[in-house]
């Protein structure tokens, strides 16, 4: 009874702070939650003119309407290949990009390299992917002056398939290198430099400082940051997929998320692409799940 | 301390490298740039790629006179101011709320937040409600929605936790309230961090297109984004696109330019804030990340 007034007594004394938070909870209720009861649609024969609460149930039907599907094999082909691919590829380069600007000396020379590297972050997909295409057009582009000068023959690099994983791995690394090496730089900074100190005195040289100093001191930021990579294996860069899945190639451009947007938002299908999109989504979280777990086990801090 | 030749060496080719990175990364952006401001009426330019030909600013005059692309512009640049001030509002009186220790609701609420950072479920349904409260093909479609951000909120509560007790204690001894501490006390003390969040989505609100280009149908309601990237991707031709005279005078540039040059353009915001809010954002991001 005393600590139930006590309770009354501070939502009287806090209702400032709870004023203060009706619009961010209203947002998160319409807009995060109200979609996940939303993805009900995906059980439904969803009609537009019916809504949530009136369309037919139809079971799994959904899911077996896009399993059928015939792009469906390109889909999840393109999506695993690319995403491992862009795992395998793209994740050690900012932690080697970070390693090596750490080891520069010249700080006035480290800060011009860092913040040029991070400005292609904030350049959107539609430009990046705008000016790749423009510097590999086949008429006029730089890259085919190049070959061409070199004695080759001009490539139409716009509409082959077997450049655009290339392509779309290549334009991730320009984008997205410097940004991603942020977070192992602020990792590199919180090293005690004793540590360094006695590794000197002791004789080490700075290759053995950094396989054995600066590696393990930024190792669980690794880890952490694998752990949230690992379960977008499924998913992938829809904004930079978009674009660049123009007709002629789309077989090989086509993944999940982009084959959501093209079903559901483009051809109406809405209840087929949100069951695709469920899909993705559990397969994204038992990966998290599990990769989390086993990090845990294996004595890391995990994610959460 | 002296260093061996082996590490002279190594510094050498490391700077070399880096400078090569830098190249890598500046050049494609140059490249469009230098076509941007070439004269293009008269050859192509396909042996361009170090230096511009004859200068013209015709291509950027003709981005101008091309009413869609303008039009564009202007929805990118309200909803980048509209869209800020609400999401910056919003989250940071959540943030507030949720880094003071005595606040009552903090667990429930903190955990609503992190779900919703990890549950997302895609676009299809968050499409469909978006839809059924009215706000496909609406200026405000393009902002509502979106002015709400788990993670941002996450990183201001951080940075708000760590202000020191002191500065609220003798304000609250003076009788402020929450809402005077936040304004007076926190806010201004949390420019890094602001800043910060300011540019994140200031960026995210000028660069989306996967959201607007399904939201917004209207073409006058479509910001600069969507219009690039049917530019860019054929489904409008550039050179239809542009109108390529100026009171009667032929502008000296072509589709391709005009092209280059809106990309250019639509960059250029991004390159006059960067400088001033790029001391803050690392700053910003790494103290707001300090642990849980």
């Amino acid at each position: 009874m005393v600590r139930k007034r006590s309770l009354l007594q501070l939502v009287r004394n806090q209702w400032i702070m709870w004023v203060m938070l009706v619009p961010g909870v209203i947002s998160l209720i319409l807009f995060s939650y109200l979609p996940m009861f939303g993805i009900i649609v995906a059980f439904q024969k969803y009609d537009i003119a019916k809504g949530f609460f009136s369309s037919p149930f139809v079971g799994l039907d959904n899911f077996t309407r896009f399993l059928h599907d015939p792009m469906i094999q390109n889909v999840i082909r393109n999506t695993l290949g690319l995403s491992s691919i862009k795992l395998i590829v793209s994740f050690p380069i900012p932690i080697v990009f970070a390693l090596l600007l750490n080891e520069v000396r010249i700080r006035p020379y480290k800060r011009v390299v860092q913040t040029i590297s991070y400005l292609p972050h904030f350049v959107s997909w539609v430009i990046v992917i705008g000016i790749f295409k423009k510097m590999l057009s086949a008429e006029d582009g730089v890259i085919n002056l190049l070959i061409e000068t070199l004695g080759g023959e001009r490539i139409n690099f716009a509409v082959s398939s077997w450049f655009m994983w290339p392509l779309a791995i290549g334009s991730d690394i320009w984008k997205e290198t410097g940004w991603s090496a942020i977070i192992y730089l602020a990792a590199l900074t919180a090293i005690a430099p004793e540590l360094y100190e006695a590794a000197t005195v002791d004789g080490a040289g700075r290759w053995k400082q950094m396989l054995h100093i600066t590696l393990p001191g930024i190792k669980s930021t690794i880890i952490i940051l694998l752990i949230l990579a690992i379960p977008s294996i499924v998913g992938s860069n829809v904004e930079q997929m978009w674009v660049l899945g123009s007709l002629p190639v789309r077989d090989v451009t086509e993944v999940i998320d982009t084959y959501v947007l093209r079903t559901g938002l483009g051809s109406m299908q809405y209840s087929v692409a949100a069951a695709a999109g469920l899909v993705k989504t559990v397969i994204s979280v038992i990966l998290l799940v599990t990769v989390n777990t086993f990090a845990k086990r294996i004595g890391e801090q995990g994610v959460y | 301390m002296r260093q061996s030749t082996g590490e002279k060496a190594f510094n050498f080719i490391n700077i070399a490298y880096l400078f090569l990175f830098m190249l890598t990364t500046i050049y494609p952006i140059w490249y469009i740039f230098i076509i941007s401001i070439t004269d293009t009426s008269a050859s192509s330019t396909a042996d361009i790629f170090l230096l511009p030909g004859k200068l013209t600013l015709d291509s950027y005059k003709a981005v101008v006179l091309n009413a869609s692309l303008l039009n564009g512009f202007k929805i990118s640049v309200a909803r980048v101011l509209i869209g800020v001030s609400l999401t910056l509002v919003n989250c940071s009186m959540m943030a507030y709320v949720l880094s003071r220790a005595h606040f009552q609701g903090k667990k429930f609420f903190n955990m609503l937040i992190v779900v919703s950072m990890f549950l997302s479920v895609g676009m299809i349904p968050f499409f469909l409600v978006v839809r059924s409260f009215g706000l496909v093909n609406s200026f405000w479609g393009l902002i509502i929605p979106f002015a709400y951000d788990p993670f941002g909120i996450i990183l201001m509560r951080n940075y708000f936790r760590n202000v020191p007790i002191s500065l609220e204690e003798s304000a609250r001894i003076d009788g402020a309230n929450d809402l005077v501490i936040y304004w007076r006390i926190i806010i201004p003390i949390s420019m890094p961090i602001l800043a910060t969040m300011t540019l994140f989505w200031s960026v995210w609100f000028w660069n989306d297109f996967i959201y607007a280009a399904f939201l917004v149908t209207k073409k006058d309601l479509q910001p600069v984004q969507v219009i690039l990237l049917q530019i860019i991707n054929g489904v409008s031709n550039a050179a239809s696109l542009g109108k390529l005279t100026s009171r009667g005078v032929r502008l000296r540039t072509n589709g391709e330019a005009v092209k280059n040059a809106a990309i250019i353009a639509s960059i250029v915001p991004i390159l006059i804030v960067y400088p001033f809010v790029q001391k803050y954002f690392v700053q910003g991001i790494t103290l707001g990340a300090v642990k849980e």
